[in-house]
């Protein structure tokens, strides 16, 4: 049989075709014809689609604001790949384009968000209400809302929670919870001065946040760092979030360890460095690591032999330092203003501060500046973790229970820029 | 290397139109299909091709030939004297001029090259419909593919609404 159209393929390799196009090409697709919209919208392809966008090398978020200085510019948020294996110009992808809004002393009433984390694809983001949440998915333009929480457990004071602050809830991970298959929003959360904190869940599938009760949760004290980045930017490996500085870290030379599967707490050895401040956790090429700026270098330590938090407290885990390099700005080294951090499954290990960004490659031990643009105040602002953002269509059901319309104004805040 | 050219195991490959190929095992081997016939001993005198006809299994033997890997086949003189990167810089130019045929001819190599399991091939064939639809404006992507918009004015205007910024 001659085949005269695309279609006389069959489905099959019309869905193995497909799978390689980019995301925004996908939607067009569907716009061809009946038969294209029914391939591309299938579950089978969609599924197939978004395990090929792993492939995405890693990516720093930037917020680029236009320069004309007006109250009505536009604040642009791009992915920028900057791969060691991906050589040559970095790749910049935009993912949104936003009003910019006023200036923080006018934000009172205004409504904005404020990117915290993500996962999968998908964005978490905070608004001037305390305690209210939005999922949003930057390729589909979707947004949803977590359900908030209304009545606080008797427990925790019976305050009207109208009256609190953002401040009173800590956002401290975002992750998926394989066995319900939903996307959860761990919270330090303290109703009332004076009465112990208690961490909650908030989740894309359940009416409302769910109180940790296993959990004696520490207070928030000296853990509480002025640019209060720190705890929602977890260290993810093995189904665990693992944070250096935590409520939950406990005594000095340890560190804290979240199982998103059932969702308890545990301790494990932190690595031994100098400064806990000035260290930051990572992983890369499948390993939990710590980097630590020093003078003239960066340290790198490497947890040897850790298959899971249960490993690591049992014992057999060892922490060893693996690698020291050079940044490309060293002479300028800000020691406590490192902004961004991350690594991916191939060994590139991304730093950021506000003289530069580089990247480290751990197989090769070569080390790359990354060119981002001019920054200043109204230029370019890096976020606080570098993420492998997955271009993902996959449907999620929360999108249409959960509907939000969606907040126009990003706000952006960031981390000792 | 010159005493085995000899030596050679051809291999018999049939289309349905009744045109017989005579290949090297090693060329028809670059088919992961014909590949397994060869090894589980199904393919002792010739193969049926079912589904391709000659012209098409012609210009997919033309592929593998050009494809297969070189020790042995083209000589010693040839990969002692040739850097590996010259040669895949050559067969990129080979494949760019290969794949300049008409939609029609490109269809069929890639349904050829996925019934067939040569996965060079099906990638090869597969970009330019990729190119195709990732580049052009949809209106340029259905003349291109010529695939008919059977959708109603208004169902066009709501899959277009739903992902605005997409068409933009």
């Amino acid at each position: 049989m001659m085949v005269e159209h695309l279609l006389d393929l069959g489905e099959d390799l019309i869905v193995e075709i497909l799978t390689h196009l980019p995301t925004r090409s996908v939607l067009v697709a569907r716009a061809v014809c009946i038969d294209f919209r029914r391939v591309a919208t299938s579950a089978a392809f969609l599924a197939a689609h978004a395990r090929r966008r792993p492939l995405a090398p890693l990516e720093i978020l930037l917020y680029d604001r236009t320069t004309t200085g007006h109250v009505d510019d536009y604040v642009y948020l791009d992915a920028l790949s900057v791969s060691v294996r991906h050589p040559g110009r970095p790749v910049r992808r935009p993912l949104a384009r936003l009003p910019a809004t006023k200036p923080q002393a006018e934000l009172l009433g205004e409504q904005f968000c404020l990117p915290l984390a993500s996962c999968d694809g998908l964005l978490l983001l905070g608004t001037a209400v305390a305690g209210q949440y939005l999922v949003s998915n930057p390729t589909t333009r979707q947004w949803a809302e977590l359900p908030r929480l209304r009545r606080p457990h008797i427990e925790d004071g019976g305050r009207s929670l109208e009256s609190l602050h953002t401040s009173a809830y800590q956002e401290s991970g975002f992750y998926f919870h394989e066995p319900s298959s939903e996307y959860r929003l761990l919270c330090h959360v303290t109703i009332q001065e004076g009465l112990p904190p208690a961490y909650y869940i908030f989740s894309t599938g359940a009416d409302e946040p769910r109180r940790l009760d296993n959990v004696k949760a520490g207070s928030i004290g000296d853990f509480f760092s002025p640019s209060g980045c720190d705890m929602i930017t977890p260290a993810v490996l093995r189904g665990h979030l693992h944070w250096l500085r935590h409520p939950e870290a406990g005594s000095a030379g340890e560190m804290a360890a979240f199982d998103t599967a059932d969702e308890t707490f545990r301790r494990m050895p932190g690595p031994p460095v100098a400064n806990e401040l000035l260290a930051r956790l990572l992983v890369a090429d499948g390993s939990l690591m710590a980097s630590e700026f020093r003078k003239l270098a960066v340290d790198l330590w490497v947890l040897e032999g850790y298959a899971g938090a249960a490993s690591a407290s049992a014992g057999g885990t060892m922490w060893e330092l693996r690698h020291s390099f050079e940044v490309p700005w060293q002479a300028r080294m800000p020691t406590s203003a490192l902004v961004v951090i991350g690594g991916d499954e191939e060994g590139d290990v991304v730093l950021g501060t506000r003289h530069g960004v580089a990247v480290y490659d751990v197989r090769s031990r070569t080390v790359r500046a990354v060119d981002v643009g001019p920054g200043g105040s109204k230029g370019v602002r890096l976020t606080q973790r570098a993420l492998r953002i997955r271009e993902s269509l996959v449907r999620h059901t929360f999108f249409e229970t959960q509907r939000h319309p969606g907040i126009p104004s990003l706000y952006w805040r960031f981390c000792s820029c | 290397m010159a005493t085995r050219e000899a030596g050679k195991k051809m291999i018999m490959l049939k289309s349905p139109d009744g045109m017989e190929f005579e290949v090297e095992e090693a060329v028809a081997m670059e088919s992961q299909t014909i590949r397994k016939m060869i090894e589980d001993d199904c393919a002792d005198t010739a193969i049926l091709i079912p589904n391709i006809n000659s012209k098409i299994l012609s210009r997919v033997i033309e592929y593998c030939n050009k494809h297969v890997p070189t020790t042995g086949a083209t000589g010693a003189a040839a990969s002692d004297t040739v850097a590996p990167a010259a040669l895949a810089e050559d067969l990129k130019i080979w494949d760019a001029e290969f794949i300049k045929v008409n939609r029609a001819t490109r269809f069929n190599l890639i349904q050829a090259a996925s019934y067939l399991n040569i996965k060079g091939l099906l990638d090869l064939t597969s970009q330019t419909t990729i190119d195709t639809i990732s580049d052009n404006s949809l209106e340029e992507i259905r003349s291109f593919l010529s695939t008919k918009n059977d959708y109603l004015p208004e169902e066009e205007q709501t899959i277009r609404r739903e992902n605005q910024w997409a068409f933009q």
